[in-house]
């Protein structure tokens, strides 16, 4: 899987050089990259299918434009992914007014609590992800965001670091955190025994 | 390839053929990365020139009024904060933590490592322009230069032309008895009256440097303003600062 990341990665550093020379080869990062940004601004935002196109687009744009300051000691994948981010929250921004409410889907949500809590015994039904799903949404978003990026999007801590642009620390402190409150919440639902 | 995908990436590149977006030169990233770590280097050297004028004030601190019982600690530290400084060493520490998080990998660092390390150089660099002579002319140019600064932060001789709050210095005109005249350095002439001779008598380093007055001395008194043109003394100290005093002289004792 590692070995397939960073494949990918050094691939990716080949076609940036591809697309400088001619735009025709963009399409190849963008086929690379729709589906994974389109699944990450649909777990760290609440939009609709046609808003979260509207970011990619612009994303995407973005990219192009900035190819010139991609610094190769990144990955790529950390790059795009710190771009999407930032648009994404741009756009939460200025949507505030929509209900603040992420839409991960029950294998999303169970990643994260199997991963992040130790759970495997007590998610059983529908009933129980109703309550993670309404759990998730409790925290706040920046450890929500921090959540989704290491146990859906399975990012290690260095590539948190590099997408939310913060040091190790406080990527430690935002994870451990999130469980925490997480932990506290599910308690409080009942839902963990101890 | 999902046919729904191909169709988003035609829209993209046409859109970039269309608008004829083009990436960003590289020489512009570069630009901006030099001018984010100038601002940094411009920063530690602020805070380098502040720390300077912070020991330049400093150095100038007669201790001798420290444990004077006449000298309460609020004017002690009135007398020597250089306040304006240590706020541009604050603000310009920050700024410069600020501006370096702000560079391509500056957010990977540790908040105290990267504070500690703007300040030390700060201090370092602030050191080796005392050293250099620094403090003394900056704060004569800084002084000359913008009169605001002088307005806030006020120089010796503005600390001590302060009688409303007990601190009054210039040069003796007359000395007699039981009084002395002074001009202070708005040459406005002050009757000082001395201490009663037992407070003085309390003090030998004051009853040796009042037998030494002489027309012309420059001299700092501390004390209370009695009227308008009345000051009573409680401390005299020349005006400049004993040498002796800053700099113990080892072979003196030999």
């Amino acid at each position: 899987m590692i070995f397939n990341k960073n494949k990918k990665d050094n691939n990716q550093n080949k076609i940036i050089q591809q697309v400088k020379e001619n735009p025709d080869n963009f399409k190849k990062i963008i086929q690379v990259w729709y589906r994974p940004l389109y699944n990450f601004i649909r777990r760290i935002s609440y939009f609709e299918k046609e808003d979260i196109e509207d970011i990619i687009q612009e994303v995407f744009i973005k990219v192009y434009k900035n190819l010139n300051s991609f610094d190769p000691d990144l990955k790529f994948s950390s790059w795009i992914y710190r771009i999407t981010r930032n648009q994404t929250t741009d756009a939460i921004r200025k949507y505030k007014t929509r209900p603040n409410t992420v839409c991960l889907d029950q294998q999303d949500l169970a990643k994260i609590f199997k991963s992040s809590l130790n759970l495997e015994e007590e998610i059983q039904n529908k009933q129980d992800f109703e309550v993670l799903k309404r759990t998730i949404n409790e925290i706040p978003y920046k450890y929500r965001e921090a959540l989704i990026l290491r146990f859906i999007e399975e990012k290690d801590y260095k590539e948190i670091m590099d997408i939310l642009k913060k040091p190790k620390g406080t990527v430690a402190t935002l994870l451990n955190r999130g469980r925490k409150k997480l932990q506290k919440k599910l308690k409080s639902k009942n839902f963990l025994n101890n | 390839m999902p046919k729904e995908q191909n169709s988003f990436s035609q829209k993209i590149i046409s859109q970039i053929k269309k608008e004829n977006i083009k990436p960003h030169s590289k020489w512009k990233f570069t630009a901006i990365n030099y001018l984010v770590w100038f601002a940094v280097v411009f920063m530690v050297l602020f805070g380098a020139f502040a720390f300077t004028l912070i020991i330049t004030a400093l150095w100038d601190i007669d201790w001798y009024f420290y444990k004077h019982p006449a000298v309460s600690r609020i004017k002690f530290f009135l007398i020597i904060i250089p306040y304006l400084w240590v706020v541009a060493f604050i603000l310009f520490s920050f700024l410069g933590y600020y501006i370096f998080r702000k560079t391509q990998k500056g957010y990977r660092y540790n908040f105290f490592i990267v504070c500690l390390a703007v300040i030390f150089s700060s201090i370092f660099f602030g050191v080796v322009f005392y050293k250099m002579g620094l403090g003394a002319t900056l704060e004569q140019r800084l002084a000359s230069k913008m009169p605001i600064i002088k307005k806030i932060h006020p120089n010796r001789e503005q600390r001590w032309m302060n009688p409303q709050i007990g601190l009054l210095a210039g040069r003796i005109e007359l000395v007699s008895k039981d009084h002395l005249i002074l001009i202070d350095f708005n040459s406005k002439e002050w009757k000082v009256l001395y201490p009663d001779k037992v407070y003085i008598n309390k003090h030998p380093r004051m009853k040796v440097f009042i037998t030494h007055f002489r027309e012309g001395l420059l001299i700092r008194v501390i004390g209370e303003k009695v009227d308008d043109s009345v000051f009573q003394a409680k401390i005299f100290r020349p005006w400049s600062k004993p040498q002796r005093e800053s700099q113990p002289n080892s072979r003196s004792r030999n």
